[in-house]
């Protein structure tokens, strides 16, 4: 059975190949037997390599302990949805939902492909299917996830494995690994189509409009892929904070800023043919950090410069990022002349100059991130640490911040300033009467005021724009406001779904700006009965104790949580005991509220009395309070819901759907 | 005409980001050492506020009901060799370690060094767990 995999994974390596050659000799003429039979292969491919997934799973769900990764990452006491989640839990697992993720790509391509349209595709397969040939190198030769166990050191098959870690068993975990490795591995079609554009020297707005959907849905991917990492952190780690500039973190992050700026000169291109080498530029460049960020995250590079390239997965990887690097700009060169464009931009307020400058800045962000993640390998640098990314990007993104809260209102090529006079008063207006009241209220940090300022502005901007769109709607089409403004949405999914998008980052930017600046912690060890305060909360401890199952013990404080001599509720901070991890987690109790989030780690236990245990235990209690923390992942449902809208296909009879972007 | 408008407001942009980074390479490594660079340091810098970088050795202890920590970090080899560990720096720390923290782990702790050559903490941060091991 296990063979079967690995079998299926040679098998789809040798179809990939063919089907490589097909798509690439195969060219433009998709009628011939070539193409033809390419794609039946590369259906092939997908067949396969879904084959080699199931097989993984069964392995994983039947407890088949004569594989390594199942030994590895499983133990028989995991729930099921656990034990299918380790198929990306690993090294080698990931590398494989990597390959599948490519072969679904290749296979939605090769569906939608039709007679005498599409030219694009062939190549854009071609590239798709060298990434699949790529990650199937990489799982027969270095990374086999179906390899047994070593006989010499297991001479039986061991009855149970080792587990996953315990950090890992969180609903975070679930999907976070594999919406951020999808949107890395669906972006190599955009890529793809980019490559395409070029080798066909078609550089008009064809691979825009064919891959505009591929790029939102990685993007989209990737930006929830972080926001759910950042809540795992949040959630799982005890610390009370969410993002800590981790090279990883910055490797799913840098991807998402190119991406969001590659989103908008697309649309530029779209509207007025400008923009075409931003374009080219940026689908190239995102994803050569998306194989820079894969390079990172496994080789440990970052934390020794000596043992890289040591390994043959690292070289692997250089290759990858050489091609993919040195091929990207020896077309670009190549396509020079044809990648001029005569789009000028006659004023600077108009949305042309707006995307420009949001460009100019999230790519501006994107680099200094990557100089500050590189740091430990590039020469005369010092590295840097977390004080280096705030003090260098953070203003760059509460200028981005304010972009939105400008652009809102500005439309193409002629400003219409009356319009944009009303929506900056009045939202320049509502947002200064909040930072007043907030003043009044005691408040008088200016580097957490300016900016929370800022993200109202940019809030209030667009659903002013938004609710001003609607009404002139309602008037001119005398529908009710809610049919004009669903209406509006469907009529214009890539502009409204933008503006959603634009309100999401705005209340991220206010849960990121009070969380970070008015966080509080108190820390404190109570005997039975011992109340602590923290910021009008009463914490009560009464007493410690016990639960938990076969795999884990759990020792939890039982405490009873007042506001302002209200009783709220009762609240449970557990340690946990791990049969098969050494020492101790914290399952740090959360209590959500759109104010603030009440965040109480149970730190540990000692007797009062060691010869009398009968007298109970003092108990160590850290009590964070992170204000407006919930917005970041309100902000992060915002943000899936709008970009789904812009994902969202036309409808068939979609009214006025061209002419409006 | 109008394209050098744009230009020099490009240029004027890419400077300010040049500026920005400059800016944080100016704060953000000042008194960022390993824990080699620490030791030399130690004496020159008396109770300066410095952040070290280190590998979290076996043996870490907790104390006051979870409130207090006790750990000794080790300088982070070039090539990760299991040499002699040479340069280490015991570290006392106030508070609950993040659940991450663990022997080997690489971590960042901020903070002063007290007269005894130990040193104070009052942050410290982990590396990320969902790091995928090496095949």
């Amino acid at each position: 059975m296990v063979e079967l995999g690995y079998i299926a994974l040679v098998l789809a390596l040798l179809a990939a190949v063919f089907a490589l050659v097909g798509f690439i000799y195969g060219g433009k003429e998709q009628a011939s037997w070539l193409n033809r039979t390419a794609r039946k292969v590369s259906i092939g491919v997908f067949a396969l390599v879904t084959a080699a997934v199931l097989i993984l799973e069964i392995a994983l769900l039947t407890h088949n302990f004569e594989i390594q990764y199942v030994y590895q990452y499983t133990s028989t006491d995991m729930s099921p949805i656990y034990l299918i989640s380790v198929l990306w839990a690993g090294n080698t697992g990931s590398l494989l939902f990597w390959a599948w993720v490519l072969s679904i790509c290749s296979f939605i391509l090769v569906l939608r492909q039709r007679p005498g349209k599409r030219e694009l595709t062939p190549y854009t397969l071609a590239v798709v299917t060298f990434g699949q040939i790529f990650f199937l190198l990489l799982l027969i030769f270095f990374a086999n996830p179906f390899a047994r166990l070593d006989p010499a050191v297991f001479p039986i098959v061991p009855s149970e494995g080792v587990g996953l870690n315990p950090l890992l068993e969180n609903p975070g975990m679930l999907f976070h690994p594999p919406t951020l490795l999808a949107g890395w591995a669906i972006f190599t079609v955009p890529f793809g189509f980019a490559i395409s554009a070029l080798i066909n020297n078609k550089l008009d707005n064809t691979w825009i409009s064919q891959s505009r959907r591929w790029v939102v849905m990685a993007w989209l991917l990737l930006g929830v892929g972080n926001i759910l990492g950042a809540w795992w952190a949040y959630a799982e780690l005890s610390w009370g904070g969410y993002w800590t500039w981790d090279p990883i973190e910055n490797a799913g992050l840098i991807p998402w800023l190119l991406s969001t700026a590659l989103l908008h000169s697309m649309v530029v291109q779209k509207r007025r043919g400008g923009f075409k080498f931003w374009n080219i530029g940026l689908a190239t460049a995102t994803f050569a950090t998306i194989v820079l960020g894969a390079l990172l995250t496994r080789s440990g590079i970052l934390q020794s410069k000596h043992t890289f390239l040591s390994s043959a997965m690292d070289v692997m990887f250089v290759i990858l990022l050489i091609i993919v690097i040195a091929g990207s700009i020896g077309l670009i060169i190549w396509r020079r002349n044809e990648l001029k464009t005569d789009m000028t931009i006659s004023n600077l307020v108009s949305r042309e100059a707006t995307f420009l400058l949001t460009n100019v800045l999230l790519v501006g962000s994107a680099i200094v991130i990557l100089i500050g993640t590189l740091s430990p390998l590039l020469p005369g640098l010092p590295t840097v640490d977390t004080t280096f990314f705030n003090r260098a990007v953070l203003p760059i993104f509460i200028a981005l911040v304010l972009l939105i809260g400008l652009c809102a209102a500005i439309g193409w090529r002629r400003p219409q300033i009356r319009k944009i006079q009303k929506t900056y008063i009045a939202s320049g207006a509502l947002s200064l009467v909040l930072i007043i009241i907030l003043i009044v209220a005691g408040l008088r940090e200016w580097w957490a005021l300016a900016p929370a300022f800022i993200a109202l502005f940019a809030l209030f901007s667009s659903l002013i724009t938004w609710v001003g769109d609607c009404l002139s709607r309602k008037r001119a089409l005398s529908e009710n406001f809610f049919q004009a403004a669903l209406n509006l949405i469907r009529a214009n999914r890539t502009r409204y779904g933008g503006y959603l998008v634009h309100i999401a980052i705005a209340i991220m930017a206010i849960g990121v700006i009070g969380s970070s600046v008015y966080d509080t912690e108190t820390s404190a060890v109570l005997a039975p009965g011992e109340t602590m305060t923290a910021n009008g909360y009463e914490i009560t401890y009464e007493s410690l104790t016990g639960g938990g199952d076969g795999s884990r013990m759990e020792i939890g404080a039982d405490l009873t949580v007042s506001q302002n001599g209200k009783l709220i509720g009762t609240m449970r901070p557990i340690k946990l005991f791990h049969r098969s991890y050494p020492g101790t987690s914290s399952k740090v109790a959360i209590r959500y509220s759109l104010v603030e989030d009440l965040y109480i780690n149970l730190t540990g236990w000692e007797p009062i009395d060691s010869e009398d245990i009968q007298q109970g235990y003092w108990a160590g209690f850290t009590v964070k309070i992170n204000p407006l923390a919930t917005w970041i992942w309100i902000g992060g449902f915002t943000l899936l819901a709008g970009g789904l809208i812009c994902y969202w296909p036309k409808g068939k009879k979609g009214p006025a759907s061209s002419t409006e972007e | 005409m109008k394209n050098k408008k744009f230009l020099i407001g490009g240029i004027i942009i890419g400077l300010a980001i040049v500026l920005l980074a400059f800016m944080g390479f100016q704060g953000g490594n000042s008194y960022y050492f390993t824990v080699a660079e620490a030791l030399e340091q130690r004496d020159t810098l008396g109770d300066t506020q410095m952040r070290i970088q280190g590998a979290v050795l076996d043996g870490y202890e907790s104390s006051n009901a979870g409130q207090s920590l006790f750990f000794t970090i080790s300088h982070i080899n070039a090539d990760d060799a299991p040499e002699p560990i040479t340069a280490t720096i015991d570290v006392f720390y106030t508070g609950a370690p993040p659940n991450n923290f663990e022997a080997g782990r690489h971590v960042v702790v901020e903070g002063r060094f007290a007269e005894d050559g130990s040193f104070s903490a009052v942050s410290l941060v982990t590396a990320c767990a969902s790091k995928y091991e090496s095949a």
